[in-house]
């Protein structure tokens, strides 16, 4: 953040949120070819899988770190909003992660557990939790 | 903990944004310091007492004394 310093607090996050943008389409993008390669573009060559899981691995690093420097950016009360849904968001799906794997394994749901489905829990958890937490600071308030 | 940011910004005619860019934070953050919903880190109630050229405790105040 030293190199940031210069920035006020609005051209700061609008360039951090830019790169972290950017990065999670990469590595959406390098998830895909994972996903997708195997099958549609390599047809199970195993070196070509391996190299496209390390690249997928290595720009996920990268998002990580954006997302830390996004984080890092923010000023207190955006922080500590952020980390208030982070902290709710990981119980959340830790509890309900596990309590999901149950059902499974004990044939209560008709159908497989799968880790998307804890994906997209995570991610309206995170969210709903923002948005919550946005209201309850009044950040939607007019300025005066 | 109560305080008077408020009172203070309007002595001198600063807006919420105003306010913010000069302590460099978020408007929202201003406004929820006013409203006493986010108690603000002891190092920007000192940027804000520097800026106002006052000491903290005439800014802030305990609501438990």
């Amino acid at each position: 953040m030293s190199k940031q310093t210069h920035l006020t607090l609005n051209q700061r996050n609008k360039m951090n949120t830019a790169s972290l943008a950017k990065w999670t389409l990469f590595w959406m993008l390098s998830l895909a070819f994972v996903s997708f390669g195997p099958n549609l573009l390599w047809e199970g060559n195993i070196i070509l899988s391996v190299i496209a899981v390390v690249i997928n691995l290595a720009v996920g690093l990268m998002m990580i770190l954006a997302n830390k420097r996004h984080l890092q950016g923010l000023d207190e009360m955006q922080q500590r909003l952020q980390l208030n849904a982070m902290a709710i968001t990981l119980g959340a799906t830790l509890i309900v992660g596990l309590a999901y794997s149950s059902l499974d394994n004990s044939a209560l749901i008709p159908f497989t557990a799968d880790i998307s489905h804890l994906v997209i829990f995570m991610g309206l958890t995170y969210f709903f939790t923002t948005l919550f937490m946005h209201k309850q600071l009044g950040c939607g308030e007019e300025g005066e | 903990m109560k305080n008077r940011l408020k009172v203070l910004r309007a002595e001198r005619n600063y807006t919420q944004a105003k306010l913010a860019e000069l302590l460099d934070v978020s408007r929202q953050t201003i406004n929820a310091i006013e409203k006493g919903k986010f108690d603000p880190s002891l190092p920007l109630a000192f940027k804000a007492a520097r800026l106002f050229n006052l000491k903290i405790e005439d800014i802030f105040e305990d609501e438990e004394y």
